[in-house]
């Protein structure tokens, strides 16, 4: 297969060729690395003999998995989102000399959910290689499963980030000591609380596994503590009772430092998946192009008139909003 | 190189005049786009409020231009077309409602002006995206309207 956009040419034994009685299907199937072999099928007109060529009316590529492991569907995904990116390529089968120049088309949706997929792919890789897990990729990723996953390649690849923290509650027991710490918190400048949590451990649930992720500390510049005057008399009772100490970063967000979290061997890649890897800069070209030529061609050949309407914004009269100030 | 899965506070959604300006090959609003989808490998999503202004243009078009030419039809094709692979953000009952709320809180002349953004606005906090916008200052005025139980509007200047 030679993939000129991408400058990919791969070379594979023809392993096994299925066809029907007429050759109106015929199947070659070829490893394409272990654990993915690629189908390609032609569909023909009937054929009934050797002497007579085959007249193809369609041709078909898709790959068939061994086994769920996130490499191999990380390669799987690369590829078809690359046939998806790829504009003109030629799959060549010398012995036969059938040389088919093939244009994939493919939905723009759909290339983003194999780029998606890569992702998430190659997150579970690297949690998986940091922590000696072997994840296998469920049909069905959940928003909160890849939220996961998300966060803890953040803590094993980067170690220090922004995220979401959309509330924090801080059970604190209410005696002299912690009334006294309440007391001592000063709101900053900017009108908000400067809190740091932890260092706590911290366990996250990915794909049925639970991965330590080490110690966490969380930073917040903006928090918002709820109710410090109903919270306050509690802390005085001084009996020793919970009182759950509620906290919002305005932003919902905070900074998240992990300094012991698993790390990834110092060469963790073998040689196909850094090739994969190496497509990237070529995959956010050739993704990019795409839709920045979309955009474009919504304003093609218009005239100075017409693109100053098109453009224009739905526009109000002066007392289109008579209710009162 | 990271190539792995983004921070979902990451994700934004275009506002009008950012969105001509990608229409118009605007090279810094090219730049920040192809960062974008580099990222989070999909295009910037568009609100259906985005939708009815990109739209209307094509109308008001054709109707200054007697009809509907073919030059117009087929960028309103491609229109369609972005509008198909673009992640909509829909202006749905959690959006209308924020839009309530911040649209009594503008004075007369912010509202003739600023009507269109605040649903984006609203919209877009609905779905918890940001805005990619070139006017931080129309939308910061809208920020400080938007109710406290929801996070703040998340505004990213692309121009």
């Amino acid at each position: 297969m030679d993939v000129p956009a991408f400058g990919i040419k791969m070379t594979s034994e023809v392993a096994n060729l299925r066809f029907t009685g007429d050759y109106r299907e015929v199947v070659f199937e070829s490893a394409v690395d272990a654990g993915v072999v690629a189908l390609l099928t032609l569909h023909n007109l009937p054929s009934n003999g050797d002497a007579e060529p085959l007249q193809i009316k369609d041709v078909s590529w898709r790959l068939r998995l061994a086994d769920h492991k996130a490499r191999t569907h990380f390669i799987a995904d690369t590829l078809y989102a690359i046939l998806g990116l790829a504009g003109p390529l030629t799959i060549a089968i010398p012995n036969l000399s059938l040389e088919l120049r093939l244009n994939f088309k493919i939905r723009g949706p759909e290339i983003n959910k194999f780029l998606q997929l890569r992702q998430a792919e190659f997150g579970l890789m690297v949690i998986g290689k940091a922590c000696g897990v072997d994840f296998d990729i469920p049909s069905y990723i959940s928003g909160d499963e890849m939220n996961s996953i998300s966060f803890a390649y953040h803590a094993i690849f980067m170690r220090q980030f922004e995220w979401r923290v959309n509330e924090i509650t801080q059970p604190t027991p209410a005696t002299e000591e912690m009334l006294d710490w309440f007391d001592k918190l000063k709101i900053e400048p900017n009108g908000f609380y400067r809190l740091m949590f932890g260092p706590s451990p911290i366990v996250r649930p990915i794909l049925g596994r639970e991965i330590s992720l080490g110690q966490q500390t969380i930073y917040i510049d903006d928090a918002v503590i709820e109710n410090p005057e109903g919270l306050r008399r509690e802390l005085a009772q001084n009996d020793g009772h919970i009182v759950p100490i509620i906290i919002r970063p305005r932003s919902r967000r905070g900074r998240h430092v992990f300094t012991d979290a698993p790390q990834l061997p110092e060469a963790p890649w073998e040689e196909t998946i850094r090739a994969f890897v190496a497509l990237e800069d070529t995959i956010n070209t050739r993704l990019a192009d795409r839709y920045n030529e979309l955009a474009a061609n919504t304003v093609g050949d218009l005239t100075p008139e017409e693109i100053q309407a098109v453009t224009s914004r739905p526009e109000l009269e002066e007392d289109a909003h008579l209710v009162r100030d | 190189m990271a190539i792995g899965p983004h921070s979902p506070d990451v994700v934004a959604a275009l506002d009008n005049d950012v969105l001509n300006d990608w229409r118009f090959r605007r090279p810094a609003t090219i730049t920040a786009i192809t960062n974008y989808i580099s990222l989070i490998k999909a295009p910037p999503a568009l609100t259906s409020t985005t939708i009815f202004e990109m739209v209307h243009g094509f109308e008001k078009a054709a109707i200054l231009a007697g009809g509907m030419n073919e030059r117009l039809a087929r960028d309103l094709r491609y229109a369609h077309t972005l509008i198909e692979e673009c992640a909509i953000l829909p202006f749905n009952a959690e959006a209308a409602a924020i839009a309530g709320y911040v649209f009594p809180r503008l004075t007369q002349k912010e509202r003739n002006r600023l009507w269109a953004d605040v649903f984006i606005a609203a919209t877009v906090v609905a779905h918890e995206y940001g805005i990619a916008t070139r006017n931080r200052g129309d939308f910061e005025l809208i920020a400080k309207h938007i109710p406290p139980d929801y996070q703040p509007l998340r505004i990213e200047v692309w121009k």
